[in-house]
């Protein structure tokens, strides 16, 4: 499987994808909007963890564009530092699914277990 | 021939009715009773008078040269003849005055008379006046026709008399009853506009159009007491032609009139009101004003809230203007009505004022309650960020500890190193913020040199010192808390080694008071539009660099409130050509 994430902090972007890496899947990063996008539409990822307050563009504005280009991922995740209760309402209102930083590596796993389990890499 | 005397008298007596009763003004009657009087009986002389309660208030006389009118005793109150016609209440013929005791006095060899003949004027019992009539000696004295004829002129001039006194109280009355009704006018019509107006101003202006409309005062004007207690006009004016008083109106709108100063200012210091009868002669301030505009009488009323006098109406009139005591009285309840007016809108005021400050007091604790909540959700996500990398990077070490290379191990070490050093500084940074924010920043002022300070915070940031260039006179010192100080510069320094570009520059002014330290670079500087903001805090510029560069959004917030902890000021100049300039003023400390 094929997963981006895209965080405008460098070291979670790192974070995700070494735990992503050590699962055995593929793993794009962007740290700004318009590199997500761009990896959205060349690269064709099955997942998208999506850091929702970005400098550049906020998370729901950035999923709206790529609905509207016809390239959203069929697993997205919103990352966020914003009060959990929040970023809930936020994924429930966009329709996708949600972790709230900080996380553990295992919490990163049990997001994607049910995904990941029996698909190669 | 008595008979021929006789229709003569009649026909007089006739004349005597109508002309007589034909007047309603008591000279003209005396006058008429006069001229018939010595028309019948040929007597060189006559007079009348007529009595207002018991005093002679008129006196008419007839056929004396000026000379003679000059001798007789003036005026002639009951003395005489004519006192005793007036004390007997009959009349009294003489053919020698001379020889009568009641004459003494009666000044004959200047006045010739001798035959005289006087009779008085009684109405209903009421002695109104006397006739008289006398001739010189050698002209005979007067016949019973003639007496006869006299008492009935008499009885005639005693009802045009009365019939005038009648007529008169009857007008006095009436004018009187004019009076009472323009005065019921007046109170309601005041009364009515007081409780009407919505703002004391128009309370003011209705009342000075109801006085001037129903009493004719030409002109009316009104005053109010400032917050300080002084007079003034509060250019509320009532008047029919204000070309004609432009000059007046100016005096009095630009006049101060302190207690007892001026008309204004003789209501406020004996707090009644009063009539000036002739203000251009009445020596006040606007006497000379007044005189030009053609002003005679002035009248000012004070406007009472209780005991106190809170404003003065004034008005103006050509017409010299008499005392009037119902008048006078209900002005008094004017200027009680429109202190209620007054009181009324200062009570209004002071509660708008209350409930506009509780507006303002709610609005700033609903301001700060946001700015809280706002802190507390900044600070989460601050802490949050650098405690993701921690956690994350530590419980994937854990995770894969044997399947992932050792330089890879070490890599996350040194990034959770980085992250947790970030995470200190947020929660020193924090604790700081809410230390000045709670007034708990312990701060110890006391006389600290410059120039050692600076060279000891470049210490602290290792081989880029080098890169800054200080200009510090010798021995300026400053009072400061020198940790405080330490870590302002220490803030300023780093901004401009991690933001900017060289040449970077500390340079001190002595400003006398002041000493003012900037820390200057020639990089990008502050945009314009952040500016205001960058004292603030959690307010970066770009909230990815700041983040790429591990600050915390605090740095410039804190050193504003460590600068004003030692009662100091910090602020941004851009600097030229380019690249930004931070100061720090502290007040210059001189042994």
């Amino acid at each position: 499987m094929r997963f981006l994430v895209v965080d405008d902090e460098p070291e979670i972007v790192l974070l995700v994808r070494a735990n992503v890496r050590a699962w055995g899947h593929e793993c794009l990063t962007a740290t700004t909007v318009a590199e997500g996008f761009a990896a959205c539409c060349t690269d064709a990822p099955d997942v998208l963890l999506l850091d929702v307050a970005m400098p550049d563009e906020d998370g729901a504005s950035f999923l709206g564009r790529i609905r509207d280009a016809g390239v959203e991922p069929r697993d997205i995740v919103l990352l966020s530092a914003i009060p959990p209760r929040e970023l809930a309402a936020l994924a429930v209102e966009l329709g996708v699914r949600h972790l709230s930083k900080p996380f553990t590596a295992s919490q990163l796993r049990e997001a994607f277990r049910g995904l990941t389990e029996g698909a190669t890499a | 021939m008595a008979e021929d005397e006789g229709s003569l008298s009649l026909n007089l007596l006739l004349d005597a009715f109508v002309t007589v009763a034909s007047e309603h003004n008591t000279e003209a009657i005396l006058g008429q009773a006069v001229d018939l009087a010595r028309l019948t009986t040929t007597a060189r002389y006559g007079a009348a008078v007529a009595l207002t309660n018991g005093a002679i208030t008129s006196f008419v006389h007839q056929g004396l040269t000026q000379a003679e009118l000059e001798a007789l005793p003036h005026p002639p109150y009951g003395m005489g003849m004519l006192g005793a016609v007036l004390a007997d209440r009959a009349a009294i013929r003489l053919d020698r005055l001379q020889d009568d005791p009641r004459s003494v006095g009666f000044p004959l060899h200047h006045v010739p008379m001798s035959a005289y003949l006087g009779v008085p004027v009684i109405a209903d019992g009421e002695l109104l006046g006397a006739l008289y009539l006398a001739k010189p000696p050698g002209q005979g004295g007067f016949s019973d026709q003639n007496e006869f004829f006299m008492l009935a002129l008499a009885r005639q001039t005693a009802l045009a008399l009365k019939v005038t006194q009648l007529l008169a109280s009857k007008e006095e009355q009436l004018a009187e009853r004019e009076g009472a009704e323009k005065i019921v006018r007046l109170h309601q019509v005041v009364a009515g506009a007081a409780n009407l107006a919505s703002t004391v101003e128009d309370a003011l202006q209705a009342a000075l159009d109801a006085v001037c409309d129903l009493t004719h005062w030409d002109v009316g004007h009104a005053f109010l007491r400032d917050e300080d207690g002084e007079l003034r006009s509060t250019g509320i004016w009532r008047m029919a032609d204000p070309a004609r008083f432009a000059s007046f109106r100016a005096a009095s709108e630009s006049g101060q009139f302190r207690p007892g100063i001026g008309l204004p200012g003789r209501v406020l210091a004996e707090r009644r009101a009063l009539l000036i009868t002739d203000m251009p002669e009445a020596g006040l301030p606007r006497s000379g004003e007044a005189r030009a505009a053609g002003i005679t009488s002035a009248l000012a009323v004070p406007v009472m809230v209780r005991s106190e006098v809170v404003g003065v109406l004034e008005f103006f009139s050509s017409e010299a203007r008499a005392d009037n005591n119902e008048f006078s009285k209900v002005l008094g309840h004017l200027g009680t009505e429109l202190g209620r007016v007054v009181e009324r809108a200062r009570a209004d005021a002071k509660f708008q004022r209350y409930a506009s400050d509780l507006e303002a007091a709610n609005h700033q604790l609903r301001a700060l309650d946001q700015v809280k909540t706002d802190f507390v959700s900044m600070a989460s996500h601050e802490l949050r960020t650098p405690l993701t990398s921690i956690l994350g990077f530590a419980s994937t070490m854990l995770s894969f500890w044997d399947t992932t290379p050792n330089d890879e191990l070490r890599s996350y070490v040194e990034i959770i190193d980085r992250q947790a050093q970030r995470l200190a500084r947020l929660v020193n940074a924090l604790l700081a913020t809410s230390r000045i924010e709670s007034g708990t920043l312990a701060t110890s002022v006391e006389p600290t040199d410059v120039g050692p300070t600076i060279a000891l915070a470049l210490s602290e940031l290792g081989d880029r010192a080098a890169e800054v260039v200080v200009s510090c006179p010798d021995g300026i010192r400053v009072l400061a808390d020198p940790d405080h100080l330490q870590q302002i510069l220490l803030n300023y320094l780093g901004n401009a080694l991690r933001y900017g570009d060289p040449p970077f520059m500390v340079t001190v002014a002595d400003n006398g008071l002041w000493i003012e330290l900037r820390v200057v670079d020639g990089g990008e500087g502050v945009s314009e539009d952040f500016r205001p903001r960058l004292f603030e805090k959690f307010s970066q510029a770009d909230t990815g660099s700041t983040r790429r560069t591990g600050g915390t959004g605090l740095g410039l917030s804190i050193v504003k409130g460590l600068a004003e902890a030692m009662d100091g000021q910090v602020w941004f100049e851009p600097n030229a050509p380019r690249g930004a300039c931070f100061v720090l003023r502290l007040r210059r400390w001189e042994t």
